[in-house]
């Protein structure tokens, strides 16, 4: 029924709700049984009262009656409770595994997968299937006994009833598991329909201003209404094909109820059946349609459960490219940086994914460069030189084709990508802050960051002042709902991130770029301690930002076209550094 | 959040008339199929069961293979009718639900300018998402069930009291009594179900921020504490889930459970009857059968007033989106082109040629915040480069997306020309304005797509622009040129390259004005200098404000704004 992978997956996460789920499968069977016995009270009493039984015999079969009801309900609403709790435990568990891999997977997998998509996936698949965890492996089971008991009291009551029904059960059971199929495959279409008109809302959510700007109104509208037709169309198409599955499965439950009505009706007229038997018989053949219907539900609902499945299997499919190593530590202190006959480019496969910089198919040719501990490097270059392609392969966002990169004379390879990560820290011009206080966007969630040690981090960034004007201090909360920080602010506490890690190197891209003077000169006293013996990357496209480092480089086209210490090129005319700053220089001293 | 007190209340009835009245050919259908499946085939099934059982015990006319025919032929019928349900169901909860999202999303637009997103994005996509289906799927859903239930109910209890009006009292009590009770449970569920669906909106945007966050969690090494924060968040859902879920299944059961009393009382109080034969086992088979059917009635009546109040809800989500509108704006009717061809992109408004434009003490503020600009006066003359420059946090942006009306201003004049602009929005637009913002978006489509976005501009001036812009080289070696999927938000591209692809953008419109907020954050100085020199040398022909720190910029200005503390110093 489910494809293997799929099953592993289900069975992975079942695993640790064992005792819930055997909690679950009791209470389901004392429903069972409880149900079970209704029709019987009834065939005792009707023949009992048709006999002319007294009110002292009839009245404890009514009281049984209602006490039987009565626990019927009290073990629903205790199934209930326990199957939802499985269902949230299990899907937050996968929602919480999904997001963990996600960011495990490295760059070639976000070039291609956007926020929106991967908030279908991990929201809205893992919410699809919660109904399945929650039930579905209980349903079907507990469904399944309530089935055989009906048939096997059929059977006892007159076996030409029980085989006639039973024989139905199986046509019907047969059927829905073979049956179900294209229900799942428009399943599916629905959902991916469903996730392009959520991407489509996303994105443009976040380029209003790019759209209002451009005149753009009636186009987005335009491509709004196509989303909105296909999801439309698919959703229905969905629904239908899953009236028509189960409905199929309600005529051929019809044709057995009559055949099992006709059957009775003869046997009353032998003799063989009383008329408490043929209302018991009736009220049976009622009860079947109960489980069919579900064991038909859920097939659906497994249907866009496999979908879900799918995707998900597929998610957790993905390796990153990039594998952690086997653990060399990096040594303490400021790193050394060597790159060595490094070459990089986006593999054939990923090649119309992952090429962010689509300037042919080596990113990095053959480049190589040492930096010692403690010094800064200034690299330059045009856009699409591979400038962030080298601040990416520093992080192990993508590996090497070609040469090696070592950061205190240890392969980043031969490294855990924690300890990577630990030790080499990123400032983007794009800080991306989250709804929670300043405390949690600078530890990034970090509960054992103490309140001093993040003073004494903004204090280092001359930023005490203004963390006082905060009507909370540290409690402030930041991001959408809160206090909404200027892009320069909202730098400055991506550098008080950094701040905190103490890492041996530090990439700098064009963190200083759109900053004004005045933040500028806040920025560069709080950049100088940070590289105070620590190494530094600064990547910049201004000559301005150069000027406190030991070295240059400049990169072209992928390639080293020259590299050296900072003062002796500014020194030599024929460079090209000289002839970039006698480009810029006016601008620079202006 | 802006809330305007009691003139905007929402009625959630009101609100779902109108649905009603817009999907009304799927509607009344579904409608007719849900009284055939719940009202005339349990009815039918009633008569027919007794006139079987009865026919056993020789108490009518009708034979027994009648009775069994009938009940096989009803049963059919409601295979029928729930085909026809599905159909009906479909068409109009989607179409319900395109229509709110439409309007939404249209809403956004239209009110962008005067209010921006009124939330956070994810939130406002989790409105988007969620709130439409909660009310197709809880109040109209529910209004068609409670149609067709409710006739079911009235017809039956006329049958049952005429059948044994005693018994019928005995059996309906309960019922009545059951539903009594849960209504009065109705604020503490609404109470919980509010909460569950609070914590649903906080994971979810969490889940949101982490996604896009994610090369920063990733390079922080942050992974696992975000991870254990979104595990947190997922276990308080959970629990307050739970406590709605329960609490409104035990409220549901207990509401069974009373037609179980029902039937037991029918049982106890008809067995004399049945002796005495006033009462046939037939009879009993009826009651037996309509009770099943009325239990539904109580919990739809529940289910329709708890539903009501959630749609009043959504309802008010979905227009804080777009505040300033009409209390039912989101359900307000509106053409969606299910069927029909798409409407064409609206043509661009006539070009102004721009003289002068006067801005004449602008002040804008950002809500909740004392940071803005304060009576900013200037002017720009046709064919001059003015820079605006200051701190960080000196009102730059806020500057120029009040004048362009992407934001709210409290006070001060427009002038194009001398003649008042009253809804800036609308009037800067091409060919009179184009903007780029400070971190420009592109969307998932071709990059001959993002640029033109429905434009109608020829070849031959998309090609000027990107030359323009300095993306021609970059352009040449996309492996499909102009037809290169961008990806998810331009992520193919360097930042660079989004911020040429913007400009390019801006310039292939030929506006009047150009307006850049820091453009050259994410270009290199050659880049840059080729980019400003190319402006420069169309002098006189266009007009540029920009904001930058730039020195290229400045040298290039024809005037210079300094800003300090949202004024011009």
């Amino acid at each position: 029924m489910l494809p293997n992978v799929d099953r592993h997956l289900v069975a992975a996460y079942l695993r640790p709700q064992l005792l819930r789920l055997v909690v679950l499968a009791a209470t389901l069977f004392a429903g069972i049984g409880l149900q079970l016995a209704n029709p019987q009270l009834i065939r005792v009493f009707v023949d009992q009262a048709l006999a002319g039984a007294s009110y002292d015999t009839l009245l404890p079969i009514g009281a049984a009656f209602l006490v039987v009801a009565m626990l019927t309900q009290v073990s629903t609403i205790a199934e209930t409770y326990v199957a939802e709790d499985v269902g949230w435990r299990t899907t937050n568990a996968l929602r919480v595994d999904l997001t963990d891999h996600v960011l495990t997977l490295d760059d070639s997998f976000h070039a291609e997968h956007g926020p929106g998509e991967l908030i279908e996936r991990i929201d809205g698949d893992v919410g699809a299937i919660a109904e399945f965890f929650a039930r579905f492996v209980v349903h079907v089971i507990g469904s399944g006994l309530f089935l055989a008991g009906v048939l096997a009291l059929l059977w006892i009551a007159d076996w030409h009833v029980g085989a006639l029904l039973t024989l139905f059960a199986v046509a019907v059971l047969i059927f829905m598991t073979r049956g179900g199929g294209f229900v799942g495959r428009r399943a599916r279409d629905a959902r991916q329909a469903d996730a392009e008109l959520s991407a489509f809302v996303e994105e443009r959510l976040a380029g209003l201003v790019d759209i209002k700007a451009n005149g753009a109104d009636s186009y987005t509208m335009r491509g709004m209404h196509e989303r909105l037709r296909s999801r439309f169309r698919h959703g229905r198409r969905s629904a239908l094909a899953a009236g028509i599955f189960s409905n199929t499965v309600n005529v051929l439950f019809v044709a057995g109820a009559g055949a099992s009505i006709a059957v009775s009706v003869v046997l009353h007229d032998r003799g063989a059946l009383t008329v408490g038997a043929v209302l018991m018989v009736f009220r049976y053949t009622t009860m079947l349609r109960t489980p069919l219907e579900r064991l038909s539900r859920h097939m659906n609902s497994f249907q866009q459960a496999t979908g879900g499945l799918v995707r998900i299997a597929e998610l957790f499919a993905r390796r990153p490219r990039v594998v952690d190593g086997r653990g060399t530590r990096l040594p303490n202190g400021p790193l050394s940086v060597e790159f060595d006959r490094v070459s990089f480019r986006y593999d054939a496969t990923s090649s119309q994914d992952g090429t962010e910089e689509p300037t042919g198919d080596t990113v990095l040719d053959e480049v190589s460069w040492r930096l010692e501990p403690g010094q800064v490097l200034g690299l330059l270059g045009r856009t699409g030189s591979g400038k962030t392609t080298i601040s990416r392969l520093l992080f192990r966002l993508h590996d090497v084709t070609a040469g090696a990169i070592r950061l205190g004379g240890v392969d980043l390879r031969d490294a855990k990508l924690d300890d990577v990560r630990r030790r080499v820290a990123l400032v983007t011009q794009d800080v991306q802050l989250f709804d929670g206080t300043l405390r949690d966007n600078v530890t990034l969630f970090d509960p054992t960051v103490d309140d001093d040690r993040l003073r004494e981090v903004f204090a280092s960034l001359n930023l005490a002042s203004w963390l006082e004007e905060l009507p909370d201090g540290l409690d402030t909360v930041l991001g959408p709902t809160g206090r909404g920080l200027s892009a320069g602010e909202a730098q400055l506490v991506a550098l008080a991130r950094v701040f905190l890690t103490d890492p041996g190197l530090v990439v700098l891209d064009e963190a200083s770029s759109r900053l004004d003077p005045h933040t500028e000169e806040l920025l560069e006293h709080a950049i100088d301690r940070l590289l105070e013996n620590r190494t530094g990357i600064v990547i910049a496209h201004r000559l301005a930002t150069v000027q406190r480092v030991d070295q240059i480089l400049v990169l072209e086209s992928g390639r080293v076209v020259e590299q050296g210490d900072r003062e002796q090129l500014a020194a030599d005319l024929h460079s090209r550094f000289a002839h970039l700053l006698r480009a810029g220089l006016g601008e620079v001293l202006a | 959040m802006r809330r305007s007190g009691t003139k905007r209340q929402v009625k959630a009835a009101r609100c779902v008339g109108k649905l009603v009245r817009y999907t009304s050919g799927y509607f009344w259908a579904c409608v007719g199929a849900t009284t055939v499946e719940y009202c005339l085939v349990p009815l039918c099934l009633g008569l027919a069961t007794r006139a079987f059982f009865d026919s056993f015990t020789g108490t009518t006319e009708v034979g027994v293979w009648t009775a069994v025919a009938f009940i096989v032929a009803i049963q059919l019928s409601e295979v029928a009718a729930n085909l026809a349900v599905v159909r009906t169901w479909s068409g109009f909860s989607y179409k319900a639900q395109t229509l709110m999202q439409r309007n939404m999303f249209a809403g956004i637009l239209r009110g962008f300018g005067r209010h921006g997103l009124t939330v956070p994005p994810g939130d406002a996509l989790s409105r988007f998402r969620e709130d439409p289906p909660a009310i197709t799927q809880g109040s109209m859903d529910g209004v068609c069930d409670l149609i067709s239930r409710g006739t079911f109910a009235a017809v039956a209890a006329v049958l049952m009291w005429w059948i044994d009006p005693l018994l019928t009292v005995t059996a309906l009590a309960p019922i009545v009594v059951g539903a009594l009770v849960s209504d009065a449970l109705g604020s503490r569920s609404r109470a919980y179900g509010a909460a569950a669906l609070d914590s649903t909106t906080r994971l979810s945007r969490f889940l949101g921020e982490v996604v896009n966050a994610q090369l920063a969690v990733r390079v922080a090494g942050a992974k696992a504490r975000v991870v254990d924060r979104l595990a947190e968040i997922g276990d308080v859902r959970r629990r307050l889930s739970l406590r709605d879920r329960v609490f409104a299944e035990t409220v549901d059961s207990m509401n069974f459970h009373l037609v179980h009393v029902a039937t037991g009382a029918v049982l106890l109080l008809g067995a004399a009857k049945i002796r005495g034969g006033a009462f046939s086992v037939g009879d009993f088979a009826l009651f037996i059968v309509f009770l099943d059917q009325l239990t539904y009635l109580p919990a739809e009546i529940g289910r329709v007033i708890t539903e009501m109040k959630r749609t009043q809800v959504s309802v008010r989500r979905m227009n804080a989106l777009m505040p300033g509108e009409a209390p039912e704006a989101v359900v307000v009717a509106a053409p969606l082109y299910l069927k029909d061809r798409l409407p064409a992109v609206d043509p661009p408004p006539g070009r102004v040629p721009l003289e002068r434009l006067d801005v004449v003490d602008l002040t804008a503020t950002h809500p909740g915040s004392q940071r803005g600009v304060k009576n900013v006066s200037f002017t720009v003359q046709r064919g001059t480069i003015t820079v605006v420059t200051g701190r960080v946090g000196a009102g730059k942006t806020t500057l120029l997306h009040a004048l362009l009306g992407l934001m709210m201003r409290d006070g001060g004049e427009i002038r194009w020309n001398g003649a008042l602009v009253n809804d800036p929005a609308g009037f800067f637009v091409p060919p009179q304005c184009a903007f780029t913002p400070q971190v420009p978006r592109l969307f998932s489509e071709t990059l001959r797509e993002n640029l033109l976005l429905g434009y109608p501009a020829d070849d031959d001036a998309l090609h000027q622009a990107i030359r323009a812009a300095v993306l021609e080289p970059d352009v040449a070696a996309f492996d499909h040129g102009l037809d290169t999927f961008v990806g998810p938000r331009g992520v193919k591209l360097s930042g660079g390259q989004v911020q040429r692809a913007a400009a390019a953008r801006m310039l292939l419109r030929r506006p009047e004005l150009l307006v850049f907020d820091d453009l050259s954050s994410a270009l290199d100085a050659a880049t840059e200098q080729a980019l400003w020199s190319g402006l420069a040398a169309r002098r006189g022909d266009i007009t540029c404000l920009a904001v930058s720190h730039s020195p290229v910029a400045l040298r290039y200005a024809d005037q210079i704004l300094y800003l300090e503390d949202g004024q011009i110093r």
